[in-house]
């Protein structure tokens, strides 16, 4: 088939590496669907495929092997990367689990000292996101170490990212920063309810290092 | 005659000595026998006779007095707040007369409850000698409500009664004698406000706590034979904020966080860094930006900042804050407080201490009421410097329009106990927010480690101003080394520490008192009434000064709530209370009012009703009982 080749030249450009199986049966589909020649057209449809693709099923690898066990190194290239989930780790997840479920968390800050609000509210410390990222086939974490407003709790799971330049790497952790990492988009159909923020935030309070304490009934 | 003939002895053109002369009678009637017997020594300047009434606790006092040019004879008396009840009659009395559906629509009348019949009784007696009446009650809602009453029960025996106010704000001679210069009519508004809250009040109180109470008495027999389970649409929402932090409490689920801390020794001084990222609830990220800063642990100061720093002298005081002040510091009872504070308004220690208002207004003369308080020999001092800087009022936003802050009107140094601690809060709190806020100076030192921020900050305090009167703030300084920009530095230690979220406390008396105020449950005068009302039904019960929902409390609350209504939710009662606000002001109609309000809670009844059993089910769930089936006798719902 003619057009493998400039799909796949469409796809390198953009740093992304395919199954050939996967690239072929993805250009029928295509064609079939759409009845189109249009390279262009065909091209921009594999790569919005690719977007809406669980990598983990690709099963594509482009992280060195062991990035995630190297207690500090760094790694350098382009990294088409699936954004697995997301979460803020500077807040703790049970008050964002509040938020999320629109728990009505008004009177917890209501105190007969007046500072007590705008105490609260100058201590609140710049987000951190903490996402999980995947080539296909290695998970690792990436941090955002420097604000990224081009992150947000909201994105979608699934979404793919490039992660590209000179990036720091510790404990499995890339150190992400606004100038090295491009949101690309899409999701994964799969992992929409899977790792929606309520249940991140559920996972993150039920894996926690502390067992939440049995608390005993406190009533007379 | 008198303006006519200015000099004319009064008495020149009779012959009848003084004596006989029959002297017209002015009935007064002040809110209390204390309040009646403080005016009128003011107003007789310490002449006066006293005799007694039916009532043994209200007094008569007489003196006699010349009002507007003529010499009359006043009769000062009192009552003990509410004259009059409103209440159901026939029938509708009975708990097993009727449907409590029924209470919704039943005739209410007001009544005479038996242990005021005494004070009605002299207010009769006095009332037919008298021909003119003028009310001292108390200058709110309820005072005027009670100056109705009065009105009511003495108009009853004799109707050609002319009848005038008397506005003040407290009891000392100035303002008693300007109340009686500029005598006024009574406030129709403020007093139909009171009666829809009070008819509302009885009409629903008695319907929910009848439905509840013979219901469930019957249904837990074992526990709930002899108990009382009374509703008050401002006890429920009082409960419902004690149950909702518990059960945020109980739902909590702590976390465990980690953060960096850098300190650094120098000249003996320990300074502490604080990271700029506060913490993260990840492990593994904190370890690896804890292994960035220990390969390269170089301190960098990047910036020094020092600029003034003032820690803000009180508001003037007004209830809310009095109530708040004296829970948290001086660990009294809300009630007791007010009772207190109400004991030294009677007396003419302080002014009248139920104000929305935290504005001095232009009019009072503070210097004066400074004065006074210099002569004492703990905040005396403090008072002569106020009284030379002139006094410099941190004004508020509110005023009720009603009544000034609270603020001493007259110096003692006579009170022990309670009474002295509440006079000398209000006393410090008063000079406090007359002379200046504390001022001091701030330094902050921003610090870069491995392109991790952090910073410390340091505190001297320069001049304590109104902290030297008022022990119940305090603001310490923080020393710390001094630092330049650019400077560089080893760190002592740097370290990875961990911390656990926790729950938000349970709610303080004085916490309770904000949320009601924030929520426009009951007003400043009614808010430790609530309180107290929950306390006695074992509603809730304080631990530690801190308030737990009981199991009959949780048990109701979470009744009503598995039936979808919002008993416990302030925002029906708030409803109230701001229409109230608008029959007072005279922008709404206080028959439209009762007949929504009624109507509201009529449909939640109804509602109600059929879903009984969830109630029985939460209950159940609380008192650890199994529900009784109910009889097939009983006609209650
Ligand atoms: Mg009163």
């Amino acid at each position: 088939m003619q057009l493998v080749l400039p799909v796949r030249r469409y796809l390198t450009n953009r740093h992304i590496t395919v199954p050939e199986d996967w690239l072929s049966a993805c250009i029928n589909w295509v064609l079939s669907e759409y009845s189109q020649n249009n390279v262009p057209f065909i091209q921009e449809q594999v790569y919005q495929e690719w977007l809406h693709a669980d990598l983990t099923e690709l099963g594509t690898c482009c992280l060195p092997p062991q990035t995630q066990d190297q207690p500090s190194t760094t790694i350098t290239g382009y990294f088409p990367l699936q954004m697995n989930l997301v979460r803020d780790i500077s807040e703790p997840a049970y008050a964002q689990l509040l938020k999320v479920e629109d728990a009505d968390t008004e009177n917890m800050t209501v105190s007969a000292t007046q500072n007590h609000m705008t105490q609260t509210a100058r201590e609140k410390a710049d987000r951190m996101l903490m996402l999980e990222l995947t080539d296909g086939t290695t998970v690792v974490e990436g941090m955002e170490y420097r604000p990224a407003p081009n992150l947000s709790v909201d994105l979608s799971p699934g979404t793919k990212v490039l992660v590209y330049g000179t990036i720091k790497v510790r404990r499995g952790i890339l150190f992400l920063t606004q100038q090295n990492i491009t949101v690309l988009g899409g999701k994964v159909m799969d992992l929409l309810e899977k790792n929606d923020q309520r249940n991140t935030l559920i996972a993150a309070l039920n894996t926690q290092d502390t067992d939440p304490r049995e608390q005993p009934r406190r009533y007379n | 005659l008198t303006s006519v003939f200015p000099y004319l002895p009064l008495r020149g053109f009779c012959d009848v000595p003084p004596k006989t002369q029959k002297m017209v009678r002015v009935l007064n009637v002040a809110e209390k026998n204390d309040a009646a017997k403080n005016i009128a020594e003011i107003l007789s300047r310490g002449h006066l006779t006293r005799r007694e009434g039916f009532s043994k606790y209200n007094k008569i006092y007489e003196f006699d007095h010349n009002l507007n040019g003529n010499n009359v004879k006043m009769v000062m008396t009192s009552v003990s707040g509410h004259l009059l009840n409103y209440a159901f009659s026939g029938a509708y009395k009975k708990w097993e007369g009727c449907n409590p559906l029924d209470l919704f629509s039943a005739p209410v009348f007001k009544v005479c409850p038996e242990d005021s019949e005494p004070i009605k009784r002299t207010l009769e007696r006095e009332a037919r000698s008298a021909s003119k009446l003028i009310i001292w009650t108390d200058c709110d809602r309820e005072g005027e409500n009670i100056g109705f009453e009065i009105i009511q029960v003495c108009q009853a025996v004799k109707p050609s009664l002319q009848v005038q106010r008397a506005k003040f704000s407290e009891i000392t001679f100035r303002s008693i004698q300007r109340a009686l210069e500029t005598l006024t009519r009574p406030d129709e508004n403020l007093n139909n406000a009171v009666n829809v809250r009070s008819e509302l009040d009885l009409r629903i109180g008695a319907a929910f706590t009848r439905f509840q109470t013979l219901r469930l008495k019957k249904i837990f027999p074992e526990t709930l034979a002899d108990t009382i389970l009374s509703y008050g649409s401002c006890q429920f929402p009082t409960l419902g904020f004690i149950i909702e932090r518990f059960k945020a409490i109980e739902n909590f689920i702590p976390e465990q966080f980690w953060k960096l801390k850098v300190t650094h020794n120098r000249d003996d001084i320990v300074t502490e860094f604080t990271w700029q990222r506060k913490r993260l609830f990840h492990k593994r990220a904190c370890e690896a930006l804890f292994d960035v800063c220990q390969e390269n642990p170089e301190a960098c100061i990047t910036k020094v900042t020092t600029k003034p720093k003032s820690k803000w002298r009180p508001q003037p005081l007004d209830t809310v804050e009095l109530e708040k002040l004296g829970s948290r510091k001086l660990r009294m009872n809300v009630k007791e407080v007010m009772k207190v504070a109400e004991k030294l308004y009677t007396n003419g220690f302080i002014s009248y201490p139920r104000t929305e208002t935290n504005i001095f207004p232009q009019e009072l003369e503070l210097a004066p009421l400074v004065e006074m308080q210099t002569a004492d020999p703990n905040w005396g001092g403090f008072a002569a410097g106020v009284l030379e800087r002139g006094p410099n009022p941190r004004q508020g936003k509110k005023t009720d329009q009603a009544h000034p802050p609270i603020h001493p009107t007259k110096y003692t140094s006579s009170l022990s106990g309670a009474e002295k601690a509440v006079y000398d809060l209000v006393v410090r709190h008063f000079l406090a927010c007359l002379s200046d806020d504390a001022r001091g100076m701030e330094t902050v030192v921003d610090m870069v480690m491995a392109g991790e921020g952090f910073h410390a900050n340091g505190l001297v305090i320069l001049e304590r101003n109104y902290l030297e009167v008022y022990p119940y703030e305090n603001w310490s300084g923080k020393v710390i080394a001094h630092y330049e920009q650019g400077q560089t530095f080893q760190p002592t230690t740097l370290e990875m520490v961990s911390g656990e979220t926790s729950a938000p406390p349970y709610l303080t008396e004085a916490d309770l008192i904000a949320l009601m105020e924030k929520h426009g449950i009951g007003t400043d005068a009614t808010h430790a009434e609530h309180i107290e009302k929950i306390k006695q039904r074992n509603y809730a019960g304080l631990e530690n000064n801190h308030f737990l929902p009981g199991k009959i409390g949780l048990g109701l609350v979470e009744g009503y709530d598995d039936m979808g209504f919002q008993m416990s939710k302030p925002n029906l009662r708030a409803e109230l209370e701001s229409d109230l606000k608008e029959i007072c002001e005279g922008t709404k109609d206080p028959q439209d009012v009762l007949r929504q309000q009624i109507e509201q809670y009529r449909s939640i009844f109804e509602e109600a009703m059929p879903q009984a059993l969830k109630i029985d089910a939460a209950m159940g769930k609380y008192l650890e009982e199994m529900p009784q089936a109910l009889p097939q006798d009983v006609t209650i719902p």
